[in-house]
């Protein structure tokens, strides 16, 4: 009952976040752009309209676009799940560890690619394609980047690795330093936007996840968007939860609320990064991708020679 | 008494097997391409196929040791026996082979009074009764015999169309691949045998296994070697691999099946009866040789996957990019063996066995709703696919399982084995292994992940482009859907792949005699799963945990149905679910044709164009008809150059007949000369053989 309620608590706090984090990303952009921007609860607003509006299917469609919305955003929340947020362990850790989460974002991303080629669009097609080639590079980058930080502990559960780190009271060495760089770049990738993807923009050039969502509409488009921004917090809060495990409370109680507090703090202050990088820089070509995301695997090299040499 | 009718009820399995076998190609054989005939031969491989699954079943329960000895030939008995670890692949022959004869009764009603069905149903019975002689077999002798007999009946069931020019190469070219590694592992059995005391020389598993470890060491690297370029030929890694990506899309479906889902298999448990069980523990560099195949051929054949178009040539390749990773397993295994890390090398042992098993079944799932696509549609290139999903809905669903299990989704087979190989992998970190070891492990997982990436990627395409959206051509656009057999023996493996998927503890009890079998320091010790730390995940059914990590999939299933109850709770509360409608696709306001879609070339050209240096793509583009700006008629070619082709092997040939011609000149003709070399032989014996 205890992890039920548990459960229900951080499915709530994620859904409920998600959308805020996004609202400030994008206030963020705009005031460092110099421009007014949407207000913050504007994702509230986009959401509330969609599940209100007419939902249109394509003709060539199947089941799969039918069912996909409902499934990205079931396993962007189970992923969700498998971290720790509020206190220094997971609701559900024993679904499974860090490879079982990239696993359920992957079983989102392969329902979402294919019903992107279930409507016979070619935007589609576009997006889907791209979008999987750019995993093909992320996920070496994703894996490599956090198990430096998870394996020195003898552990690939990220709840496991925070307690570990916490124990270990090393603070930010060399290692994690690299490390943390490099999961900084994979960030960037990982919730598609500048310098891989635009995510503001539906214009060809840039359209990797934008081109997926392209044919769904209303109550569909409304899953599917609060999904993105659900995993688009679930990455954000993996880098909080593995770099930044400080200040934890280990059980309910008085200090949970400053754990809440901590965690939104953690959250946004990426997702600050987040809106600093999308300004400060331009979006590579796709071909360049490969070589954006080459950097981040040999950073997180770096950091696994550092953690032997400096070890002991 | 037990125990002995343990090893009576295995006995009489067995022969039932061979028997029904042996009368089902009779059968197929004499009773001619008649419809009845052949469904009944084919319906005699599925019983023979039921009944050596329950032999390997019951010998990997008893490890039953029934020693059969049939006669006495030049080189001792012809023994076959059925212990733990050939009790695994019998299962994954039997599970396969059933669903394979099942399907083949509905699949070669297209053969019907075409003469070469006959041969195709009666070798269909001898290549599974070869198999499984091959995977019984107690002494060298009897399993080259049913090495070759194998190795021929797959070569003419591959060349069963052989009117065309590529089946006939490519079956050619695998005849040829297949004897040079059985050459290789005569060579080797015969200097094992050779090594042995006079007094006692036998090729019986058990004498080879007594004199394995006292051989010198090079002798044992040397036999290493041998062993793992003749089976690596069979099983499909990289740099033998070149006849897989050819033979096995050319044969009839419902034996590229077999082929890809066993016979790759039949060459690993070569690998493993030989170079692990019987010549022992080996120095490190063993295993770093096997992760170093295992990850070339893991990586190489995903890339390769990833850009074919042809749907049996993709499936092909996608075989070798798996036994690459069930060899990085092996070499996990045999690195923690010699570094005397036995909890993780029988951990490593686990995860490539839960592999093979998991790969047989959604390969053959796969390969069988390649055929029925082919059989449905008549074409085999996804360019001339889509839309498939109306016609043909249960191949479709079919399809798209195997897809989320080969691309390692959990919570289906290929997950938990992906995780159970990053698992061990990560065990390497730990203290006890060299520090080159401990570096390279994460590098390893980091590979894999991009191997699964590159495998969902493959899979997406080839279930999008030719199932989903609209019909490339004319014959997409109205396929058939498979008949009831073929669909049964689909459903069969599917079930096996979400069993295997969702029951991990169940799968990993169920390996745990083959694998302890396999390691030495196990024998004769009673061992659980607790000795490894795979244990059972508390209050969770199901479920397992490592030293490492947890993965409990029957719980993650739970969950999966209350996060999509969620979003159904979502659209209630927050919107009115009005019904969906449907309109034509938005296309930029052009009228929408099927050629506006993405084909599988263009779904594969971002990373064609991030991997160029890797895959050097050609491209020709040529007008025939019209020009300047408005051409009437183009012909494109684009293709791909693979690294590693037969002509790569025609460099080595060149190289042989060269010397081979020079050598010839001690053969002038000149009297003198012969005269010489008497006179010089006569002169060295006399000098060294005092």
């Amino acid at each position: 009952m205890d992890v039920l309620l548990f459960s229900v608590v951080q499915v709530i706090l994620l859904l409920v976040f998600a959308p805020f984090l996004q609202g400030v990303i994008k206030q963020a952009k705009a005031w460092l752009q110099g421009r007014q921007g949407p207000p913050i609860m504007q994702p509230y607003r986009d959401l509330r309209k969609w599940f209100w509006k007419e939902t249109v299917v394509s003709e060539q469609t199947s089941w799969l676009s039918r069912g996909t919305p409902y499934v990205y955003l079931a396993t962007a929340l189970l992923a969700g799940l498998l971290l720790p947020t509020v206190l220094v362990q997971a609701p559900l850790p024993r679904i499974g560890d860090y490879i079982v989460l990239l696993g359920l974002l992957a079983m989102g991303r392969f329902w979402l690619s294919a019903a992107a080629l279930d409507s016979a669009s070619h935007f589609g097609g576009m997006g889907a394609s791209r979008e999987l080639a750019l995993a093909v590079f992320v996920e070496p980058a994703l894996l490599l980047g956090v198990l430096v930080m998870l394996l020195p502990h003898a552990t690939t559960s990220v709840g496991s690795g925070a307690v570990g780190a916490l124990a270990a009271e090393g603070g930010l060495g060399p290692a994690q330093g690299l490390a943390l760089l490099s999961m900084l770049v994979v960030m960037s990738a990982e919730t598609g936007r500048i310098p891989i993807d635009n995510p503001d923009t539906h214009l060809e050039l840039t359209m990797f996840h934008e081109g997926m969502l392209l044919e769904f509409s209303g109550r569909h488009l409304a899953l599917l968007t609060w999904g993105t921004e659900i995993k688009q917090l679930v990455i954000l809060s993996l880098v909080a939860d593995v770099f930044l495990p400080w200040g934890v409370p280990a059980a309910w109680g008085a200090a949970a609320l400053l754990g809440l507090s901590l965690y939104i703090v953690k959250v946004l202050v990426l997702g600050l990064f987040l809106a600093l990088v999308e300004t400060a820089l331009a979006k590579v070509r796709i071909l360049k991708v490969p070589e954006v995301l080459g950097s981040a695997v040999v950073l997180s090299l770096l950091a696994l020679l550092a953690s032997y040499v400096f070890r002991g | 008494m037990q125990e002995a009718h343990g090893a009576l009820a295995t006995d009489g399995w067995f022969l039932f097997a061979f028997l029904v076998w042996g009368f089902g190609a009779l059968v197929g054989w004499v009773g001619g391409p008649r419809r009845l005939p052949l469904a009944f031969s084919h319906l005699l491989a599925a019983a023979g196929s039921v009944a050596i699954g329950v032999v390997g079943w019951l010998g990997m329960q008893h490890g039953v040791e029934s020693l059969i000895n049939l006669m006495s030939g030049p080189f001792g008995a012809y023994q076959v026996r059925v212990d733990r670890l050939s009790g695994l692949f019998l299962l994954i022959l039997g599970l396969v082979g059933t669903a394979a004869a099942i399907y083949g009764i509905g699949y070669t009603k297209a053969w019907v009074s075409r003469r070469r069905a006959r041969t195709l149903a009666a070798l269909f019975n001898v290549f599974l009764l070869a198999m499984a002689a091959v995977l019984t077999a107690a002494d060298a002798y009897t399993f080259l015999l049913a090495w070759e007999a194998m190795s021929v009946s797959s070569f003419f069931l591959v060349v069963t169309e052989y009117e065309q020019k590529p089946v006939r190469k490519a079956g050619l070219l695998y005849l040829v691949m297949t004897h040079l590694a059985t050459a290789f592992i005569v060579l080797a059995c015969l200097i094992w045998y050779v090594h042995q005391p006079e007094a006692s020389r036998s090729l019986s598993f058990d004498a080879l296994g007594a004199v394995g470890m006292q051989v010198a060491p090079w002798l044992r690297s040397t036999l290493f070697l041998l062993f793992l370029v003749g089976f690596g030929t069979k099983a499909g890694a990289v740099p033998l691999h070149i006849w897989l990506p050819k033979a096995h899309p050319v044969a009839p479906s419902h034996i590229s099946a077999l082929m890809s889902a066993v016979m790759v298999k039949v060459g690993l448990y070569g690998i493993l009866r030989f170079a692990v069980d019987l010549l022992g523990p080996g120095p490190v560099w063993w295993g770093g040789l096997l992760l170093a195949v295992g990850i070339l051929s893991a990586v190489g054949g995903a890339i390769y996957a990833n850009q074919e178009s042809d749907l049996k040539r993709l499936l092909a390749f996608s075989t070798v990019e798996n036994i690459g990773i069930m060899l990085v397993g092996l070499g996990v295994a045999e690195v923690a063996q010699s570094a005397g890390q036995w909890p993780v090398a029988a951990l490593a042992l686990l995860a490539m066995t839960y592999h093979m098993l998991g790969h047989s079944a959604y390969k053959g799932l796969l390969f069988l709703g390649a055929g029925s696509v082919l059989h449905g549609t008549g074409q085999r290139s996804l360019e001339r696919l889509g839309g498939l999903i109306r016609k043909m809905p249960t191949t479709a669903l079919f399809f798209f399982i195997g897809s989320m299990a080969i691309s390692g989704l959990p919570p289906l087979a290929g997950f938990a084995s992906e995780w159970l190989t990053m698992g061990s992998l990560a065990r390497l970190t730990g203290p006890g292994f060299a520090s080159w070891l401990q570096v390279l492990a994460p590098l390893l997982i980091a590979a894999i992940g991009m191997v699964a990436a590159l495998v969902a990627a493959t899979m997406v395409k080839a279930f999008g482009v030719g199932f989903l959206g609209m019909p490339r051509s004319e014959a997409a656009q109205h396929p058939h859907e498979a008949d009831s057999t073929m669909l049964g023996g689909m459903g069969l493996l599917t079930l096996a792949v979400v069993g295997l998927g969702i029951l991990p503890r169940h799968v990993l009890n169920l390996l745990w005699p083959a694998v302890s079998a396999l390691l030495p320091q196990a024998a004769g010790a009673t061992l659980s799963l607790k000795d490894v730390q795979v244990i059972p995940l508390d209050g969770s059914f199901f479920g397992v945990q490592t030293a490492m990590g947890n993965f409990a999939p029957g719980v993650l299933v739970v969950a999966l149905l209350g996060g999509l109850g969620i979003g159904y709770l979502l659209t209630r509360l927050m919107g009115r679910r009005t019904p969906v409608r449907r309109s034509p696709v938005w296309a930029s306001g052009i009228e929408f044709a099927p050629v506006n879609q993405y084909t599988a070339g263009s779904f594969a050209k971002p990373l064609r164009l991030m991997l160029r240096t890797v895959l050097r793509p050609q491209r020709e583009v040529k007008v025939l008809e019209g020009g300047g700006l408005f051409p009437r008629r183009l012909r494109y070619r684009g293709q791909i150059r693979l690294w590693l082709e037969p002509e790569t092997y025609r460099y080595a040939v060149r190289l042989i007949v060269r010397f081979s011609r020079w050598v010839r000149g001690v053969q002038m003709g000149s009297l003198h000369r012969y005269l010489a070399y008497m006179f010089v032989a006569l002169l060295l014996l006399l000098l060294f053989a005092r």
